[in-house]
Parts: structure tokens; sequence; C-alpha cells
């Protein structure tokens, strides 16, 4: 009997820093995963609109919330996507569970914790 | 003579008769005159005698009632002598047994009429008696009830009274009787004109007397020998001495020898009495022995001249006492100088050590101790703040010994007080206040509470400050009050002075004088007055400061904190990026071992990642160095140069143009390595500010008089205008590259030569960075 292989989840990883994006790209997709980048918002939100990803890993320079505009626009393209926010500030997370973020994750280098939170998201939304 | 002897025997007889009669009358009335003369001869005093001279009238004319009227008022003796009518008589003697001469009585005015209408005549009066009497004389035939004479006597002109006598029988008296009473009459006018030129004489005398012995300066007559002939009242007063004991004694045993020789009133003595040369001595200082403290001598200005007192000269010596003028003066001086150092402290502990200072110093108020509570408006409480002075009599002595010892005036013992501040707060004394609380509604300490809601400063003794025992209706506290503070508030005198910031309670201060004893005088209690009233504005002032300075602290604190917690938050960013790459990287490597081309990727990222840590620290440790710069003489133009230079890789990698303007300039003090830094951070940004390509202007221009800029422009898309103010703060970049600390650095550099940077911009034209440096030459340093 073939088991029908479901398809793979679509995540878009949006980093400015490019080692980064490369880091998070690897990984994941060796999690099993369909892995989109973007450099900025802009980028971003042309993804989105194209590939309509299943979940958004968003990186947010604190101070200047530079991906705080992207957040607002990917949600307007998709108000049931889920949106991770990937930081390096710890200590912003209670400011931004109001900015309609599904999840607030400080950055390492054990992506254990990115990772889990990808998985219960996607699967709460299935 | 009578042929008839029988005739003329009888004749004879008759004759000698009336012969012995009238000799016998003229003896009588000589002897009367005597007996007058003896009775105004006996006093000066006419009050005394004229009632004498009535009674031996009387008891001359037995059939007579005798009066003698003086006028109302009587005349001066020495004014000149037009007559005036008296303004009225009044009866001053009468004698006789008769009850004619009525005093005061309405109906029988006409006693006192009848002499009245003689002195204004100027002539005797006479009715019923001697109907043969003279010229000068008028017979009243006016139907009266009883034969009256009236014989006004005068002293030139002036009518000085009347003397009168009455009888129901009209031959009591006859026309010789009559010149005998004018005779007496004549001669009561002679001796009451000089009575009354010896009562004035004697009044005149006893003014001059009061006036000299009263007067408001204390005055001393010496003579030449330099004893003491006579001094007034004042002086007496003044050596605390009496007259008795002055009177003769020398000059110096009463005065200090050498106060007397070093203010040359001995040698001005000798002048005015040998040469009669009048002196003023001015300002002199006398300490006048037993009487005042030493500390506190008088000052007179002293005049001395010359008189005779039976032939002898003598000098007379006027003291003007101006101690208590030159004392208000001192003491206004003093509350000036004590306002100013008032006003040169807002630290709260100073403040209050130098109002009990200026309290307690010798030169300045003198008292013995100072207490000084604070209000605690939050509890209503007053609360011990500071206690100055000695903590008992012993170290009273050593202090005071002390303070004579130096002769410091009040600014150096304030200085000195600021020394020992330390040991002042350990003082058994300090210790006992600052355990002192009461309660603004304690009842047992009454002249507190007048004090404090009379806004009144009181002088009180210890039954006033302290009410008596408490009765049982008090409560416990307040009674343990009443106890700590009659322990510390036990003199027998206190002032109690409000501290009051217009018209709001800031505390109160208790002065006493618990080791000397001295009195609290009037001054004192205003001069402590008006003390307070300084003290209370300055103690409410320095408090206010200190509140402003604590949260001006708590404000820089938490800003600090928060310009702190920025920098961490952002510091952490800037670590946590490279970290997690790296780690993830190296985790990698850790999971692919065998992959050689993946092996090699993931190191390189590695090591790039490494480096930007490296730099990162290089720029934080620039940051954190302290501001030195090493200064050489330098051409700016040259350093500019270099910067492009070490920049074309980046310029020419985003084909940028560079155009360059420079004015000449002199050579001026720059740390040349340090300022290349600073170039090369704004050349690299307003060069990557272009990644499509763009002009890069650079120029250099001299802004006199003292001011050199370096300006460089980019053509690149700007900085909105919010985040224009952060672009020096430290990790605000928003750039891919870098470590967000590169014009925090520049900044800094720029702020270590003395000069400015500054930036403007505009979203989609370009920015342009300003560096001013400030023009300092070689020769100018």
């Amino acid at each position: 009997m073939i088991q029908a292989v479901p398809s793979p989840s679509t995540l878009l990883v949006v980093e400015d820093n490019l080692h980064q994006r490369l880091l998070y790209e690897e990984e994941l997709k060796d999690e099993g995963y369909s892995v989109l980048t973007a450099g900025d918002g802009r980028e971003a939100l042309e993804v989105a609109q194209r590939a309509h990803p299943d979940l958004v890993l968003l990186d947010i320079n604190m101070p200047v919330m530079d991906g705080l505009d992207t957040l607002g626009k990917l949600l307007e393209v998709d108000h049931h996507i889920p949106v991770i926010i990937h930081t390096a500030y710890p200590g912003y997370q209670d400011s931004f569970t109001s900015w309609s973020a599904d999840a607030y994750v400080v950055k390492s280098s054990d992506l254990t914790e990115l990772k889990q939170t990808v998985q219960r998201l996607l699967a709460r939304n299935k | 003579m009578s042929n008839d002897p029988q005739l003329s025997l009888d004749q004879e007889r008759n004759h000698y008769r009336a012969l012995l009669a009238q000799e016998q009358r003229r003896v009588a009335h000589l002897s009367m005159i005597n007996e007058v003369q003896r009775c105004i001869l006996s006093t000066p005093d006419y009050a005394a005698f004229l009632p004498l001279v009535t009674q031996v009238l009387a008891g001359h004319f037995t059939a007579c009632d005798v009066a003698i009227y003086l006028s109302e008022p009587l005349p001066e003796p020495d004014t000149e002598s037009t007559f005036e009518e008296p303004v009225d008589l009044k009866l001053a003697a009468q004698a006789g047994e008769h009850g004619l001469i009525y005093a005061g009585d309405k109906e029988h005015e006409t006693c006192a009429d009848f002499a009245l209408k003689a002195v204004r005549q100027q002539r005797l009066l006479c009715r019923g008696f001697a109907p043969q009497i003279g010229a000068d004389c008028e017979q009243l035939d006016d139907q009266g009830q009883f034969a009256a004479l009236a014989i006004p006597f005068f002293n030139r002109n002036k009518p000085l009274g009347v003397l009168k006598l009455a009888s129901t029988d009209d031959g009591a008296i006859d026309s010789g009787d009559i010149s005998i009473l004018q005779m007496i009459a004549s001669l009561l006018a002679t001796r009451m004109e000089s009575c009354l030129a010896y009562a004035q004489v004697h009044d005149l005398g006893s003014f001059q007397q009061r006036l000299f012995s009263t007067m408001l300066h204390a005055l001393l007559v010496v003579d030449s020998k330099g004893r003491i002939r006579s001094a007034n009242e004042r002086f007496c007063e003044t050596v605390n001495l009496p007259e008795n004991e002055l009177q003769g004694a020398q000059l110096t045993d009463i005065l200090n020898l050498g106060e007397l020789e070093r203010n040359g009133i001995l040698e001005a003595l000798a002048d005015v009495t040998e040469n009669g040369v009048p002196h003023e001595l001015e300002g002199v200082q006398l300490s006048v022995p037993g009487v005042q403290l030493p500390d506190a001598p008088l000052i007179f200005d002293i005049r001395i001249f010359r008189v005779f007192y039976r032939h002898q000269p003598q000098a007379v010596l006027l003291f003007i006492n101006l101690t208590s003028r030159w004392r208000s003066f001192h003491q206004l001086q003093l509350m000036s100088e004590i306002g100013r150092y008032f006003s040169a402290s807002l630290n709260i502990d100073k403040v209050l050590r130098t109002v009990l200072t200026c309290i307690t110093a010798g030169n300045g108020l003198g008292f013995n101790r100072a207490f000084l509570l604070l209000v605690d408006e939050k509890e209503q409480q007053l609360k011990g703040a500071l206690a100055l002075g000695a903590s008992s009599a012993s170290e009273a002595q050593y202090i005071w010994h002390e303070l004579d010892e130096n002769e410091w005036n009040l600014q150096q013992i304030l200085d000195a007080a600021d020394n020992v501040s330390e040991s002042l707060e350990s003082s058994p004394l300090q210790q006992q206040l600052s355990e002192l609380i009461i309660d603004l509604d304690n009842l047992l300490l009454p002249a507190i509470q007048v004090a404090l809601e009379e806004h009144r400063t009181l002088r009180v003794s210890q039954s006033e400050l302290l009410a008596k025992e408490p009765s049982d209706n008090v409560t416990e506290s307040h009674r343990n009050q009443w106890q700590q503070a009659a322990a510390l508030f036990n003199a027998s005198e206190m002032v109690v002075a409000p501290l009051l910031a217009k018209d709001r309670l800031v505390g109160v201060v208790l002065a006493d004088n618990v080791f000397s004893g001295n009195l609290i005088e009037d001054t004192d209690v205003q001069l402590l007055d008006s003390l307070a009233g300084q003290a209370g504005l300055t103690i409410d002032n320095a408090r206010t400061y200190q509140q402003l300075e604590k949260a001006q602290k708590e404000l820089v604190n938490s800003e600090r904190l928060a310009v702190v917690g920025d920098m961490t938050a952002r510091l952490s960013h800037e670590i946590r990026n490279p970290l997690s790459t790296i780690g993830g990287f190296a985790r990698r490597l850790c999971k692919h071992p065998e992959n050689t081309e993946i092996v090699l990727r993931n190191a390189s990222v590695i090591v790039e990642e490494t480096d930007r840590l490296e730099e990162l620290l290089n720029d934080l440790l620039e940051m954190a160095r302290p501001g030195s710069i090493e200064l050489a003489p330098q051409h700016v133009s040259e350093i500019v140069d270099q910067a492009l230079l070490l920049s074309e890789a980046d310029i020419r990698a985003l084909k940028v143009q560079v155009e360059t303007d420079y004015e000449e300039i002199p050579i001026i003090l720059l740390d040349r390595a340090r300022l290349l830094q600073a170039l090369l951070n704004i050349v690299r940004n307003g060069a990557q500010s272009m990644p499509d390509g763009g002009v890069l202007r650079v120029s250099i221009v001299l802004k006199k008089p003292s001011m050199v800029q370096i300006r460089i422009s980019d053509q690149g898309k700007g900085i909105p205008p919010n985040a224009l103010k952060h672009v020096f703060d430290p990790f605000y970049s928003t750039k891919l590259k870098g470590s967000g600390l590169g014009l925090p650095i520049t900044w800094r550099i720029i702020q270590d030569h003395g000069g400015k940077l500054e930036v403007e911009s505009k979203v989609d034209e370009g920015t342009t960075f300003i560096i001013s440096l400030p023009l300092r030459t070689v020769s100018a340093e």
C-alpha cells in the first residue's frame, strides 16, 4: 500500500543577515520543510503573495522595528498565516504578543526551540 | 498853763496820764511790731509765718478778727513793676474768735470782695473805724454789718495781698492803730518780696540741681588734683556707686587707669584745668569694673570743659553714652553678616550648623546653648535636628577660654564648626536632642505651642515652657515627650523662636544661658527673632533644594538606567546575531562532517562572523577609551585625502564619484590617526548610502575666525527626520555591515578635538555630515 506523502509545508524566512538566512534555510530544509527566503520586507511581500507560505519566520531588528511594516503587510495578504518573530532581543515579548504575532523566539545557535515552535504552529493550523 | 493850781494839777495829771497812755500805746505798738518782725523773720516760708502774724495782731486787737489775703497768682519778684489787678485773692491766714472772717463761704463773699476792692483801688479801705482818717483812705458807708479795715500791700506796684481786720466794735481801731497797721503791712510786703525771691532762687537752684543730677548724660566735676567734686545721678548709675562714695575719690580709682591713659583722658583733663581748652574725645571705650561683662565695654563720647568754683579751676566731664546706639549698629551689622552666612550654602546640614553657631558664638548672639527642631509636616511633629553648646558647665568654661585665647571672628568660628561637625554630631547634647520628638498638639509644652501658633518669639521661664506635672488625662507619649524636654530644657529661662518661611512653619529654635546664668535681655530676644526670620527662609530653601537635588538624582539615575538598558539591548543584539550564526554553523559542521564542500563553506562563515565579533569588540573598546588625543601640527586636506584613498575600494565598487573642494587652511593641531578614523567612517557611510552610484562631495571650508569645517555630502536616500536625532546613538545603525558604533565613535573623536559633528539630511536627496574643528594653530598653542 502506498501511503500518500503529504506535500511539505512551505516556510518563508525573512532575514537580512546573509549567513543567518543560509543557516535557517538549510536547517529547516533538513527538517523536511520547503523553505523560501527573503532579505528584506519588500522581497518578503513579493514571495508571500506569489507562493502563499504556510508560516513566516520574521527577523525584527528590535529598536528600529524595521520588520513591523512587513508584518502588517503580510497580515494584509493573509491574516491567517502564522508568524514567528525571530529576534536577537529578549525582553520585548510582552509588547509583541499584542502585535498579532503567533510566537516570539529569541535567536540562538540551538535551533530546537525554533523548530518546535514551527511544528506546533503548523500543527495548530492544519 | 492855767493859773488854777488845782485845775492845773488836774490838768497836769490828766496830761501826764494821757502821755502815759500814749506811751503805753506806743510801747504796745512797738512790741507788736517787734513780735511781727520776729514772726516774719523766723522762716523764709511765708505760708508758715503769715498765720503767726495774724495771731500776733489778733492778740493785740482783741476785739477784732484778723485775716491776710494773698494775690492769686502771686506776682513774680523780678517782673517789671506795672500794676496788674490780681485775678483773685486767697485767704492765706486768719486769727480771732469773733467769726467775722469767712473763708469760702458764699453768703459772706463781701469779706473777700471788700479786700479785693481795696487792692484794686490800691488804697486802704475803712468802714466804721476811725472816721477822721486821712486822704489816701476811703471811708465806706455801705451799711456793712460790722466795721472793717483793708490794707493792701504792694511790692513795687504789684499787689501782693491785703491785711484785713474786722470788728463789731467801731472803736476797736483808731487812726493811730491804722498807721501802725499800715507799717506792719509794708513790713509784710518787704518780707514777702524777699521770701518770693528766696523761693525763686531756691526753685532755680533745685531746678538746676535736678537738671544736673537727672540729665541723660553722666556728668562729673573733677578738680585740678583729679579728685571728684561732684557727680550726677546718671554717673552714679553708670559706675554703680552712690554719690557719697564718689565725692572726694580719685577719678583713677573709679575708672580704669589704663583706659584713662590710653584714651588720652588724663592728658585732656590737665589741659582743660590748666589752659581752659575744651576737649572732645569720641568713641571712647571704658569698662566699668564689676558692672559689665569684660567683653562688653561701654562706649562714650566725652566732652571736657573748664569751670571755676571759688576761683579754683575744675574740669567738667560730660559722658555721652553711645553704647546702646553703638550696640544696635553693631547688631545691625551682625544681622547682615549672619544673613550673608546663611545665604552662602544650600547644604541643609551646613545651614543648620550656621544658624546655631550664629546664635551661640560670643560675637554672634552669645547664647550658651541653642536647639533646633524641624517640623515634620507629614507626622505633625517637631523633630530634634541640631543642638549646639557645651554639654556641661566645665566644658563651657573650656570653650569660652579657647575662644577668648584665639580671638576668633564669626567666620572663623563657622569654619571651625564645619571642621568639627562630626564631633558635634556625637556630643551628648546632640544625642539627647536627636531623640526628642514633640507632637505639634502636645499641650504639655505650652510656650512652644504659643510660639508656633502666634508666630511670635517668646522669652519664657522654665515653668512657662513646661506645663506643671503632667496630669492623668494626657497620653503616655505626650508625657514621655514632656519628660525628655524637661531633661534637656533645664535653664531657668529660654527664648523660643518659631522658624517660618513666609507663613509656613519650618521649625523652632530654643536658646538659653544655662551656664553663665546671664539674664536674657530684650535685645537678645529681638536679635534672635530677626535671626529666626532669616533662618526659617534659609532652612526652607535648603530643604527645597535638597528635595530638588534628590529628585534630580533619581531622574538622572533613571535616565542613566534607561540608556544602559538600551545599550545592553542593542549590544546583546550585536553579539547574539554573530554568535547564533557561528554556533548554528558549528552544529551543522558536526552534523555533516563528511561533506568537504559544506565543511569549508561553514568554516568560512564562522571565520567571517568571528571577524565581525572582533570588529565589534574593537569598536566597543574605542568607544570606551578615555578621551585623550595626541595633537600634532597637520594639514587637514592631507588627512581627508588619505581617508578618500583608503575608501577607494568601496567607492569604486559602488560606482561613486568623488568631488573635492578645499580652501587654503593653515596647519592646525590634530590627532591624525583618530581624525582619519572619523573621516573613514563618514566617507564609507556616504558611499554605501549610494548603492546605485552618485556623487560624494568633500569640501574643506575656513569658517572665520576660529573654525575649520569638513563637509561630506552624499546623494543617498537620506535619513528620515525621526531617525536623524538618533544617528549618533550606539547601535542605531540600520546598515547591514558594521557594528553600529561607527557614527558614535566619530562623534566622540570630534568631541575630543573640541569640535562639533552635525548632520543634515533630506529624504531622497542626500545627507551631509559637517565636522567643525577648532582652528588651533601651532603658534597659538
